[in-house]
C-alpha cells in the first residue's frame, strides 16, 4: 500500500512537472494562434483585430498568470477546448485513442509474431541458416526508415499485388499494412536482445538440474528458460507500448490513418495549446500506467522480486 | 536436445501460420450497381462544421454551398444559393435566396434559414464576422436584406468564401454531419481521413450522377500516387511533379493540370532593412531572378511565370512590365543605384561586400531549390545571401527585423478580386505587411478601393495598386503554381477546381466497365 502510495505521489508531481515545463516552452516559441482563429489565410485582418482578440484570450497576459489559469481550470478535470474545433480537449482525445491503441496493439502483435520465433529459433539453433537469417533481417529491419519501408509494402501488396488497401480506416485490412510496417521496424531488438537472453538462461545451473530431474524439454523451454528470459524484454515492451501510444506520426500520414500522433503534431502547428497540453498530460498518464504495468508483469514473470521485497522489510 | 529444439520448433511454427492467415483475410468489393468513387485530397480536417473547419471540407466534398460562388471561366462571381443581390450604397443589400432549393432533410431553403445559418457563422467566427461587417439581417419570404457596419462594397465576394456555406442551424450534429443543400450528404465521417457520401436524390441543381463518394485524404503524394496506380483511388490532388510522366505513362490514367489563378509564390523585401530601401537595389535582385527557369527545372512545367500578384487574365491585372532575367541587367540596377561595380562584383556603397539574410521555408517543397537557384545567381554578381530556413514563416517575418528578403507564397485571389490581398499584404499597416511598405500613395489608392462600388472603377484602382507595387519592386512575384490532379478514366465529369473549393460536384460519374 505504502508502495502504491509513494509511486502516485511520484507520478503526481511528475504530471505537475511535465504540466509547467512543457506550458512554458510552447508558450515560448514564436507566435500565437491568434492569426489562425482569425482565418488571416484568406481573410482581412488588422493588426487591432489581433490585439483585441489576443487580449480576449488572456494571450497579452504574463505566462505564470497563463499557467495559473489553465491550472485552475484542470483541477476542475477542465483541460479546456480546443481552437480548432471549438471541442472539449478530452472528447479531441478520446476520440483517437481507440484507432491509437488498436494499431499499437496490431503493431505489437505483429512484432511479436516475426520476433519471438526468430528470436527463439536463433537462440536454439546458434549459427544455423535462421539464425543467420534472424541477423540479417535484424541489419535490414534497423537500417529502413520507416516511411520507406511503409512505401514499398504499400507498392507490394496493394499495387502489385491487389490484396491490401493503400490506406483507410475501419476495416481489419486497413491494419494490416501499418502494422506490418511498424512491427517489421520494431522487431529487430526484439530478436537480438531475447537470442542474447536465451542463451544465457540456457546455460544456467538451474537448467541443467532441471534436465537431470528428467523434467520434459517444452515444459523447462517454455516455464523455465523462457519465462526468465522475458524480464529484458519485456522493459523494452514497455518503451514500445508507451512510445505506440503517443503517436506515430509518419506511419499514420503515409497510411492515412489518425491517431494521436497526427493529433499532437496538427494541434502544435496550429498552436492548438489547450490540446497540446491535454496531449502531453495523457503522455504522462501513460507512460505512468504502462510503467506500472510492466512491473506487475515483472512480478508475474519473475516472483522472486515479490519475495525479496517481503525479505527486504 | 534436438527433440526438444523440434518440438518447440513446431509450436513456433503453428503461431506463425495462424497469424500470417488471420492477416490475410483482407477485404475489398462492394456493389456492382453502385456508382462509386474514390478521390483522395491533399490535407485533412477534424470538423465538417464550416463555422470552424479553416479546410473547407464541406464545401469541397459537395455538402455545402454558398450564396455566391467564384466561376473559373469567367473569373467573376456569379450566383448560387442566392440567384441575385443588390446594393445601392454598399451599405444596404438584398439577397434573392433560390426557389426550390431544398435542405438534405427536406426541408426550404429560405431567406430565415440563412440568415439563422449567418448569424450561427458569425457568432462562431471573428474572423467571418470582421469580414461580413454584418449590422442587422431581415428576412422577408426568399429576400434577405442586409446592411453592413460601414460601407461594404465587397460583402458579395465575402459570402463567396466556403465558410460562409449555408447549414441548417438545427443540425444536431453540425461537426460530423452538416445538413446542407449540396449534392451529397454525409453517411459517415471518420475526422482526419474520410468522409463517406451519399447522392441527395432531390438536389437543386439536376441530377447527381454517382450513388456514393468516398472523399480521403493523405498528406502524403507518394501514397495518394499508389492508391490511384492500385485502383484504390478514381481521383488524387496534387501529385508530385515528378511522377506526372510515370502517370501519363499509364493507359488507365490521366493527368490534369489547370492554370493557377489565386496563388502566387513571391520573394519579398523587407523594406526597412539598409540596402532593401532603394528600388534600385531591389530591381537588381529581382533581375537574378530566372523565372522561366524555376518553372521548367524545379517545378517541371507545372506553372506559369509571374510578373505580378494576379495572373492577366483578371480584368484587374494591369499589363505588366516584363522583369527580365539576366547579369547584365542587374548590374544596369545597382549601377543606377550608385553602387560601385568591380570586376562584375557589386559592392556595398562603402566598399564592403554585401551579404544578405534570405528566409525560407519547406511548407512549400519546392522553396529550398527556388532558393539556392537566386542564391547562385546573385553569387555570380558577388553578393552573398545567406539562407535561413524556419518552422512557421508568418510568425517569423512578423516578429524578427533582422532579415533581408524572404520566399513567401499566397492566395492572393481566394474570391474574384484584390480585396484581400491589397488589404492584408499591401496596404500600410496591414498586419501582413511584411515588406514594411509604408508608401502612402499607395494606402490612399486601397483606401479609396474599399469604399468604391463601382465594379470598373475598383479594377481601375487594383491596377493602379498594383503598378505601383510593380514600379517599385517591393515585391518580386515568381510564378503561379498549376493546380494539378490525376484520375483514372473510368471517370467522367471531372475537372481541376483551379481554387479547389468546388472539388466534388453532381457532373462527376463513371464510364461502364
Amino acid at each position: 500500500m505504502n508502495r502504491l502510495k509513494r509511486k502516485l505521489l511520484e507520478t503526481v508531481a511528475f504530471l505537475f512537472l511535465l504540466t509547467v515545463i512543457s506550458f512554458f516552452l510552447i508558450k515560448l516559441a514564436p507566435g500565437d494562434p491568434v492569426r489562425n482563429i482569425l482565418g488571416a489565410e484568406d481573410l482581412v485582418v488588422t493588426q487591432a483585430q489581433i490585439d483585441e482578440l489576443r487580449k480576449e484570450m488572456g494571450l497579452d497576459q504574463p505566462l505564470y498568470l497563463q499557467y495559473a489559469h489553465w491550472f485552475g481550470k484542470l483541477t476542475q478535470l477542465d483541460l479546456g477546448k480546443s481552437i480548432t474545433t471549438h471541442r472539449d480537449v478530452v472528447t479531441e482525445i478520446v476520440r483517437v485513442v481507440p484507432a491509437t491503441l488498436t494499431l499499437a496493439l496490431s503493431s505489437l502483435l505483429v512484432m511479436s509474431v516475426i520476433a519471438f520465433p526468430l528470436g527463439i529459433l536463433s537462440a536454439l539453433y546458434r549459427g544455423s541458416l535462421v539464425d543467420k537469417f534472424a541477423n540479417v533481417f535484424s541489419l535490414f529491419g534497423t537500417s529502413i526508415p520507416g516511411f520507406w519501408l511503409g512505401l514499398i509494402l504499400i507498392d507490394l501488396f496493394a499495387v502489385r499485388l491487389g490484396w491490401l488497401p493503400t490506406m483507410g480506416i475501419g476495416k481489419i485490412s486497413h491494419l494490416v499494412l501499418p502494422s506490418l510496417t511498424l512491427g517489421i521496424s520494431m522487431a529487430p531488438p526484439y530478436i537480438r536482445l531475447l537470442r542474447a537472453s536465451l542463451i544465457e538462461s540456457m546455460q544456467k545451473d538451474y537448467i541443467r538440474a532441471a534436465r537431470a530431474r528428467g523434467i520434459g524439454p517444452v515444459h523447462i523451454f517454455f516455464f523455465h528458460i523462457l519465462r526468465d528470459s522475458l524480464l529484458p524484454v519485456l522493459t523494452l515492451f514497455g518503451v514500445s507500448l508507451g512510445s505506440l501510444l503517443g503517436g506515430t506520426v509518419i506511419t499514420e500520414v503515409l497510411f492515412g490513418y489518425p491517431g494521436l500522433g497526427s493529433l499532437a503534431v496538427t494541434a502544435l502547428l496550429k498552436k492548438d495549446y489547450a490540446v497540446v497540453q491535454g496531449f502531453l498530460l495523457f503522455m504522462g498518464i501513460i507512460a505512468f500506467a504502462v510503467n506500472s504495468l510492466m512491473d506487475q508483469f515483472y512480478r508475474l514473470a519473475n516472483p522472486a522480486i515479490s519475495i525479496k521485497e517481503v525479505e527486504q522489510r | 536436445m534436438k527433440k526438444w529444439s523440434f518440438r518447440v520448433t513446431a509450436i513456433l511454427a503453428l503461431i506463425l501460420s495462424l497469424s500470417v492467415l488471420a492477416g490475410c483475410s483482407g477485404d475489398k468489393g462492394g456493389t456492382l450497381k453502385e456508382k462509386k468513387i474514390t478521390l483522395i485530397y491533399t490535407f485533412s480536417t477534424n470538423t465538417l462544421d464550416p463555422a470552424v473547419d479553416k479546410r473547407y471540407m464541406a464545401l469541397r466534398s459537395g455538402i455545402l454551398e454558398t450564396l455566391v460562388r467564384v466561376d473559373n471561366a469567367s473569373m467573376k462571381l456569379t450566383p448560387w444559393l442566392a440567384s441575385s443581390w443588390q446594393t445601392t450604397d454598399g451599405s444596404h443589400w438584398e439577397f434573392t435566396i433560390r426557389d426550390g432549393v431544398k435542405f438534405h432533410d427536406g426541408s426550404p431553403l429560405d431567406a430565415q434559414a440563412v440568415k439563422i445559418s449567418l448569424e450561427k457563422l458569425t457568432a462562431a467566427n471573428k474572423g467571418l464576422k470582421n469580414n461580413l461587417k454584418i449590422a442587422s439581417m431581415e428576412a422577408q419570404g426568399q429576400k434577405l436584406l442586409i446592411v453592413t457596419t460601414e460601407n461594404h462594397p465587397g460583402l458579395a465576394s465575402e459570402l463567396a468564401h466556403p465558410q460562409t456555406a449555408i447549414i441548417k442551424a438545427a443540425a444536431p450534429s453540425p461537426d460530423t454531419k452538416p445538413i446542407g443543400t449540396g449534392p451529397y450528404m454525409v453517411e459517415k465521417f471518420q475526422p482526419n481521413a474520410q468522409i463517406d457520401l451519399v447522392k441527395n436524390h432531390q438536389y437543386w441543381d439536376g441530377k447527381v450522377n454517382l450513388d456514393k463518394v468516398a472523399f480521403m485524404t493523405n498528406e502524403d503524394a507518394n501514397a495518394r500516387l499508389m492508391a490511384l496506380q492500385s485502383g484504390d483511388a478514381d481521383i488524387i490532388m496534387k501529385p508530385a511533379s515528378e511522377s506526372l510522366k510515370t502517370i501519363s505513362a499509364n493507359p488507365k490514367l490521366q493527368v490534369d493540370a489547370v492554370k493557377g489563378i489565386s496563388r502566387v509564390h513571391n520573394v519579398i523585401y523587407n523594406c526597412k532593412r539598409p540596402l532593401m530601401v532603394d528600388a534600385s537595389f531591389r530591381k537588381g535582385l529581382d533581375a537574378l531572378i530566372n523565372r522561366q527557369e524555376i518553372v521548367n527545372t524545379v517545378l517541371m512545367g507545372q506553372a506559369d511565370a509571374a510578373q505580378g500578384p494576379f495572373v492577366k487574365e483578371y480584368p484587374f491585372a494591369p499589363d505588366y512590365s516584363a522583369h527580365a532575367f539576366g547579369l547584365e541587367k542587374a548590374l544596369e540596377y545597382f549601377k543606377e543605384g550608385g553602387y560601385p561595380v568591380v570586376n562584375n562584383q557589386v559592392l556595398g556603397k562603402d566598399g564592403n561586400h554585401l551579404k544578405l539574410k534570405f528566409i525560407s521555408y519547406t511548407a512549400q517543397p519546392e522553396f529550398p531549390a527556388i532558393t539556392q537557384m537566386i542564391q547562385d545567381n546573385a553569387k555570380k554578381l558577388g553578393i552573398q545571401l545567406t539562407i535561413q530556413l524556419v518552422d512557421n514563416i508568418d510568425d517569423y517575418l512578423i516578429a524578427n527585423e533582422d532579415w533581408d528578403l524572404s520566399m513567401y507564397s499566397v492566395f492572393a485571389v481566394p474570391r474574384g478580386d484584390a480585396r484581400y490581398y491589397l488589404n492584408t499584404f499591401i496596404a500600410p499597416g496591414a498586419a501582413y505587411n511584411y515588406a514594411r511598405i509604408t508608401n502612402p500613395q499607395l494606402g490612399g489608392i486601397i483606401q479609396k478601393y474599399n469604399v468604391e462600388l463601382d465594379e470598373k472603377q475598383r479594377n481601375e484602382l487594383t491596377r493602379q495598386a498594383t503598378e505601383i507595387i510593380d514600379k517599385e519592386n517591393y515585391i518580386s512575384y515568381i510564378l503561379f503554381p498549376k493546380i494539378t490532379s490525376a484520375y483514372n478514366k473510368r471517370v467522367t465529369g471531372w475537372s481541376t477546381d483551379p481554387l479547389e473549393y468546388y472539388v466534388i460536384t453532381k457532373n462527376l460519374d463513371v464510364s461502364a466497365p
